[in-house]
């Protein structure tokens, strides 16, 4: 995590805040209004504590005066929470102009600045390889909105593994129902991420994955004769391109259907999310499965 | 292989250019961070090998175009290609000069052997497929065509050739042997070469020598023609150049003059042991300083003791060529000569006549060299003729026809013969026997009485007779020519007949006034035996030779020796001359051996029959000693040994190993015609300007091809690849 008064990371911040606003500012024009009726949280009533709830909603002053854990309960502030979760591997460091780590960046603070300006609460949840790396509580507002940039900005691509697990890693934290909008390039086992997602649906979490890939990645563009240095520590491979491209290409593609296969089986959106193109295209999928989710809720 | 322009040759490593361009690309790369390997590693799983098999391709048709391109530019003669072109036939005919010569070693091998590797090569590179031929001949005394057809066959004959043996060539031969032989193979002659393995001896091809009229003939043939000199650089050689005995034969007790000849012909002094054995024990030795080619003559007296064939041997230390480094002799010594002494003894005992006379000068003694056995006229016959080696007929008064018959007889079988006439010999007799013998051109003529007054003397007319040599001595010749005649029979001759008959004057008489009054000692050949007359024997009365016996006796004796039997055989034999000698008796059984002591093959008609000579060989095709071992069938059944040796030598001319000048030759020769050292001379056929234009051309077609396909396939590649 770099500091806040690096120039770098303030400049990466402003990047992401202006690239974000603009995105919904766009966004919104062009739809209705939101279907979010936006109230306040408010307590409702108490219960007793039963294994498995957030210990941080005991109420401490009733406990003290009797022997019964009392957990305070609240009313939903809104009818959704939006769950980022958000593959930071060493993997996502690749493409220039955005890379796709930046470009995840961005469709994350999108689809946060959505959610809080819809009064909805929204988490962040960073993934390095196999493991979690940080986590945002699902809150809401402005000022859990710009601790999600500062997150995001201040976040490296590192770390190896399978970007499945670390999403598994990520779901064992979500307590609540909602959107989890899983932000990866996927590059991993599709039966990990097949798992993964299984378990957030199993908790009746709505899944979106947003699925970051650079151009090279999808057209592999090579020319020369080129060495290619693995980001996971992969053993370097020195080939001429030209050579390989097929073979590459139908490896690539064989992959991505069986990805899109597995986890569409699974009953939740996958949209390919090329970096070199609009972010408007991911948030519009995310909107459409929102609204889908609130009819549900309101049926 | 044969390029019109082999310096462009030097741009064959530009076939590498390819490889390295690809080598260099494939160092020149970028590196480039990225996340999907795993799809990058299975790809190139899968297309490792296609992709190595499409590149090995690629380069392959790359490198072959700038190999075409080189080739085609160095212009190479159909002769590279040939299977590929599936050019015609053609044929190579190789002479291999086997010549006692052509043995000359240097740095371990031969000037043959240096021939037979060439002719291997060029054998090598004939196609048993394409119907290619060959044909193998060896150049001796006579030409051996030791294989014709298929090359493998022709080869296989050529490693079976073994070096020379000795002897001279007749290249001339050969080369028309080798024309024909080209005639014969039925393909068009400019697809034959004709190549002539030998050292281009001088001695072997002076000017208008048979063997370049037959070259000059080979070229009008329009084969290709190349004379390959494989002689060494350096050429010297030591030889023994001449060994001779005189007399050839002796027998025991007499003294016989061993003369022999080393020759050195470099160009260079040279110092060397010579060393003479006789039936191999050394019986000199010796050391001779030669100055440059120079030639020594050394003479040796020797007396033998043991009886029969002797070998007498001269050797030099081994030098480059072995073959002339010794030399060989066979001397024939005698027991003694049996003359048999036929004529009357005379009536009045006071007064001998010619028998008791010669008688008196030919009782030696048992020990002397000629033991002389008289007897009557009347015993005269055949009997008494086997033991006899010489006949003396002193003073016959009657001869009949049929002892006539006899003596000529027993002269044409080798038998000496010497016929003295008397006062009383008859004319008649006389002209009998001449006409037995042939000898037309003589005739005995009345008896001479000069008296003491002008009594005739005896002149030397002959020096070089053999009984007569004695006399041309200055100091021994007047007890020869002073002894005065008082009486003689002259004998008279016709001087052109006795030319045309072979008859020879030895003495004839001479009077006071220097007339020439007849002939006193004609000799010749009858058959394999001499015979001689001589009217100038001792006869008290008639001349006074007893007075001066110190003459006499030497003239005798010495006319005894002359016509004494000759040898079985000569004492030397020339290398290809026919191996004979002349055997008393049928033969039952010949075991020959040549120096190598291998048992040689007998001429068929060698046994059974007691020819006048025998041939044993047709040819003796090895220098060297030989020896013989014969079971002889006497008349009464009883068998007899006999050995015998036979020296052949070699000729003189093969230990002179000077080559001719190249260019000189060339010159003198048709111009189609190469003279050419091994290490210049093309394995390849030369090619002609159309078949390289042809080739060229093809080659050039070649690269075309190779660029065309290169294209092709990297735009195929390169869509399927791009394409993807």
């Amino acid at each position: 995590m770099q500091s806040a008064s690096d120039p770098k990371l303030r400049a990466r911040l402003a990047r992401l805040e202006l690239r974000a606003r603009t995105v919904v500012e766009g966004l919104r024009g062009g739809r209705h209004r939101s279907p979010a009726r936006g109230s306040s949280s408010t307590f409702a009533q108490h219960r007793e504590y039963v294994p498995g709830d957030d210990i941080r909603h005991l109420d401490w002053r009733l406990m003290a005066r009797g022997d019964r854990n009392i957990i305070r309960e609240f009313e939903e502030e809104t009818d959704l929470q939006l769950h980022l979760v958000m593959d930071t591997s060493a993997s996502m460091k690749f493409g220039e102009e955005p890379s796709k780590l930046e470009y995840a960046g961005w469709l994350a603070a999108s689809l946060a600045r959505i959610a809080c300006d819809q009064r909805d609460v929204f988490s962040l949840s960073l993934t390095q390889g196999e493991e979690l790396l940080r986590s945002l509580p699902a809150r809401g507002g402005e000022g859990h909105w710009q601790s999600l940039l500062h997150a995001l900005a201040s976040v490296e691509a590192q770390g190896e593994g399978d970007p499945g697990r670390g999403l598994a890693a990520a779901a064992m934290a979500l307590d609540r129902r909602g959107i989890v909008v899983w932000l990866t390039d996927g590059l991993g086992d599709p039966e990990e991420a097949a798992n993964a997602v299984g378990l957030l649906r199993h908790r009746g979490h709505d899944v979106i994955i947003l699925r970051v890939l650079d151009s090279a990645e999808i057209d592999f563009p090579y020319q020369r004769n080129t060495r290619f240095l693995g980001l996971e520590g992969e053993e370097a491979l020195r080939l001429d391109p030209n050579a390989v491209r097929q073979a590459y290409l139908e490896a690539f593609e064989h992959h991505a259907q069986e990805f899109r296969r597995r986890l569409r089986a699974l009953g939740c959106a996958v949209r390919r999310m090329p970096s070199n193109e609009p972010l408007e295209v991911g948030l519009v999928e995310f909107l459409a499965r929102r609204s889908a989710a609130l009819q549900r809720r309101g049926s | 292989m044969n390029f019109g322009a082999p310096g462009v040759l030097w741009a064959l490593p530009l076939v590498a250019v390819p490889i390295l361009i690809h080598l260099l690309q494939r160092r020149r790369t970028q590196l480039v961070d990225f996340a999907a390997m795993r799809f990058l590693a299975e790809a190139l799983r899968r297309t490792r090998r296609r992709v190595l098999l499409e590149d090995l391709l690629l380069l392959l048709l790359r490198t072959l175009a700038v190999l075409a391109l080189i080739l085609a530019l160095a212009q190479p003669s159909t002769e590279s290609l040939p299977l590929a072109l599936g050019r015609e036939a053609r044929a190579e005919v190789l002479v291999v000069d086997t010549s006692l010569s052509m043995d000359h070693q240097q740095n371990g091998s031969s000037s043959f052997t240096r021939g037979q590797a060439l002719a291997a090569e060029r054998l090598g590179a004939l196609k048993g497929q394409l119907d290619d031929r060959a044909a193998l001949l060896r150049a001796g005394l006579s030409t051996e065509r030791l294989a014709n057809g298929d090359p493998r066959e022709v080869r296989k004959a050529l490693g079976e050739m073994t070096p020379p043996r000795g002897g001279t060539s007749d290249v001339g031969a050969a080369i028309l042997a080798a024309r024909q032989t080209a005639l014969d193979m039925g393909l068009p002659l400019d697809r034959i070469r004709i190549t002539l393995l030998t050292d281009l001896q001088a001695s072997q091809w002076p000017e208008d020598s048979p063997a370049r009229t037959a070259l000059a003939r080979l070229a009008e043939l329009g084969c290709a023609v190349e004379v390959i000199d494989c002689g060494a650089d350096v050429r010297d050689n030591l030889a023994i150049t001449g060994l001779e005995l005189n007399p050839p034969q002796v027998v025991r007790g007499d003294t016989v003059q061993a003369t022999f000849r080393v020759r050195n012909f470099a160009i260079t002094p040279a110092e060397v042991e010579v060393v003479v054995k006789l039936d191999n024990d050394v019986v000199q030795s010796l050391r001779l300083n030669l100055g440059p080619q120079e030639e020594q003559e050394q003479s040796i007296l020797l007396n033998p003791v043991g009886l029969g064939p002797r070998v007498l041997e001269v050797h030099l230390p081994h030098d480059a060529l072995i073959g002339d480094d010794q030399r060989a002799s066979v001397l024939e010594v005698r027991d003694s000569l049996q003359v048999l002494l036929v004529g009357d003894l005379a009536l009045d005992s006071s007064r001998p006549g010619l028998v008791e006379s010669l008688a008196a000068y030919l009782s030696l003694g048992a020990d002397a060299p000629i033991q002389t056995e008289s007897l009557p006229l009347s015993r005269l016959d055949d009997s008494a003729l086997e033991l006899a080696d010489i006949l003396v007929l002193a003073d016959p008064g009657s001869i009949s026809i049929a002892q006539a018959e006899r003596i000529v007889s027993f002269v044409q079988q080798g038998g000496g013969f010497l016929m003295v006439p008397g006062p009383n010999t008859g004319q008649g007799e006389s002209a009998a026997l001449l006409e037995a013998s042939g000898w037309s051109a003589l005739t005995v003529g009345e008896v001479a009485r000069p008296g003491a007054e002008d009594a005739a003397r005896l002149n030397i007319v002959d020096g070089d007779m053999p009984a007569l040599r004695f006399f041309t001595d200055a100091r021994w010749q007047p007890l020869l020519t002073e002894v005065p005649f008082l009486s003689y029979r002259p004998l008279l001759l016709d001087p052109a007949l006795a030319q045309t008959q072979g008859l020879r004057v030895g003495l004839s008489y001479l009077t006071r006034s220097d007339a020439d009054s007849g002939t006193a000692l004609v000799a010749g050949q009858l058959g394999r035996g001499q015979a001689a007359w001589l009217s100038a024997a001792p006869l008290p009365g008639w001349n006074r030779m007893e007075e001066v016996p110190g003459g006499t006796l030497p003239l005798l004796y010495d006319l005894l020796f002359q016509l004494s039997p000759p040898a079985a055989h000569p004492p030397q034999t020339a290398f290809g001359a026919p191996l004979q000698l002349a055997l008393p008796l049928p033969a039952t059984d010949i075991d020959l051996r040549d120096p190598d002591g291998m048992r040689r093959s007998l001429a068929p008609e060698a046994l059974g029959s007691a020819a006048e000579k025998v041939v044993l060989l047709p040819r003796a095709n090895r220098a060297g000693v030989w020896k013989m071992d014969a079971q002889l069938l006497r008349p009464d059944g009883s068998e007899d040994q006999r050995r015998d040796y036979f020296a052949v030598v070699n000729p003189v001319a093969e230990s002179d190993l000077r080559g001719l000048s190249h260019n000189l030759f060339a010159e003198s020769l048709p111009p189609s015609i190469s003279v050419l050292r091994p290490e210049d001379a093309p394995t390849e056929r030369p090619t002609s300007p159309d078949g390289r234009r042809q080739l060229t051309a093809t080659l050039l077609l070649l690269m075309m091809a190779f660029l065309i396909g290169e294209t092709l396939f990297a735009a195929t590649l390169d869509r399927r690849r791009m394409g993807a």
